[in-house]
């Protein structure tokens, strides 16, 4: 969010401060919501990914 | 809207009065050419059709009267008695070719209609600027009755400001046969909601349909194995989004077009953090390496913020080397380096804080016990803030050879 907004970057970050500014709630809904599932299937990825990389980490 | 564009013009120094006046008024001084000023003016007729504009405005004895030439007055005509939809159109595009090639007046604003409206609501945009929902409130099979023909010129696309819309339609009434349909089925709904209010239950596609609709998520079942619980809270995920989704349009569409961009930076922000971090990996897993001490010596010694300034300032100065700075938005694979830089810079200074501090939990002992032995600054002792675990030879799940289950990349 904030490197989009500095930057001009026209992503679903800046999209939603000017979301904000402009209290446009169902797009900051939206854009909460589309950036959480982001996290979470990005975090079970990586978790799934880790525990091939490194065999420690399937003991866990 | 007067008023903002004549504060417009006031703007760039044009002085502007805005005047109300009288449609009569204005249809006379329009038939005596003696209008003087800006005329705001409607595409079209109240009814939808091009003929209120075409002809009755701009046609031969209409209120302009300003398209009285023999190719305009034949083309009127023959459209006016019939009602050949394609006749209809190929005389009204020949007419606006006509209307085209000899201007009669100087657009000066056309502005753009854009109105936010959920997608499930079903609209017909009216030339006349007005919303027409009267189709969706009817049934669905007079709604198939009633022909949409092409709206003539732009039966390609929808109307200007109106990209996802229909045409629209030139209203036309409707078969007898369609009205009767239509009737019927809406009796049909009465009676049955009136057996439902007489037996006090609900008809059984009426509790299908609450049930449908009201359809609670399966709970997760805890005496069940744990593979079907996963899947049962798998699938009342994918039902909770998919029920969510149709109700968040068009926000979601909204975001849909900026997802592209925020996942085409955070793809080369990683492969960014990659390129540094992939190297670094095989050549800092030997345990007490030098490089394996800086990698875990520089999460650990230096601070949080003096991390993430360290790495915004180097991506920003090889920015600068590269003359990269600044971007402009999106569009050339130039202003994608610095953000993309930076964010992975981000992203790896918050991965090693996260690493100091895991490292500092599980070696916290250690660290202590050797501060304790080492010498003081001066004495010339050496100087190791923390040292990993090595890496197993063969993977072995419970080892006991690392201290704790962190993982050390």
């Amino acid at each position: 969010m904030v490197t989009e907004t500095v930057f001009s970057w026209p992503g679903i970050g800046r999209l939603a401060v000017q979301s904000i500014y402009n209290r446009d709630y169902p797009v900051v809904q939206c854009t909460v919501f589309i950036a959480a599932v982001l996290f979470i299937v990005i975090n079970f990825a990586v978790d799934l990914l880790y525990g091939f990389l490194d065999p420690r980490a399937r003991a866990g | 809207m007067s008023e903002a564009i004549a504060a417009m013009w006031k703007d760039v120094g044009v002085n502007v009065k805005v005047e109300v006046i009288e449609y009569s008024v204005r249809a006379q001084k329009n038939r005596e050419k003696s209008f003087k000023g800006v005329w705001w003016a409607d595409p079209t007729s109240t009814l939808g059709d091009p003929d209120g504009m075409m002809w009755r405005l701009l046609g031969p004895g209409g209120n302009h009267g300003l398209l009285a030439r023999p190719q305009v007055r034949r083309a009127g005509q023959r459209r006016r008695f019939s009602v050949d939809e394609k006749f209809r159109g190929e005389a009204y595009r020949e007419m606006t070719k006509v209307f085209n090639e000899n201007f009669p007046w100087l657009p000066v604003i056309q502005p753009y209609e854009d109105y936010g409206l959920q997608k499930y609501v079903e609209f017909t945009p009216n030339p006349n600027q007005q919303f027409e929902i009267r189709a969706s409130t009817s049934s669905s099979a007079a709604r198939r009755a009633v022909p949409v023909p092409p709206f003539p010129g732009r039966e390609r696309g929808g109307m200007r400001g109106f990209p996802h819309a229909r045409s629209p339609p030139v209203p036309q009434p409707a078969s007898p046969e369609s009205a009767h349909r239509a009737l019927a089925g809406l009796h049909r709904g009465l009676r049955r909601d009136a057996a439902v209010r007489r037996s006090g239950a609900p008809a059984p596609s009426a509790r299908r349909a609450h049930e449908r609709d009201h359809a609670r998520p399966e709970g997760p079942g805890l005496d069940r194995p744990l593979p079907v619980q996963y899947a049962v809270f798998l699938k009342n995920i994918v039902r909770a989004i998919s029920t969510l989704a149709p109700f968040r349009e068009p926000a979601f569409s909204v975001v849909r077009g900026y997802l592209g961009a925020t996942l085409e930076l955070g793809l080369t922000a990683f492969f960014f953090a990659a390129l540094v971090a992939v190297p670094w990996a095989p050549l800092g897993h030997e345990a007490n390496t030098l490089l394996d001490q800086a990698a875990m010596g520089w999460p650990s010694s230096v601070s949080r913020r003096r991390r993430s300034s360290s790495a915004s300032c180097s991506s920003w100065l090889l920015s600068l080397k590269a003359d990269l700075f600044p971007t402009s938005g999106r569009g050339d694979w130039k202003n994608l380096v610095l953000p993309a830089m930076t964010l992975g810079a981000f992203t790896m200074a918050s991965i090693a804080g996260s690493r100091a501090r895991r490292c500092s939990r599980c070696f916290a002992p250690t660290i202590s016990a050797r501060a304790r032995q080492r010498p003081r600054r001066g004495d010339g002792g050496p100087s190791t803030p923390c040292v990993m675990p090595p890496f197993p030879s063969s993977p072995s799940p419970r080892s006991s050879s690392a201290p704790c289950s962190a993982a050390p990349w």
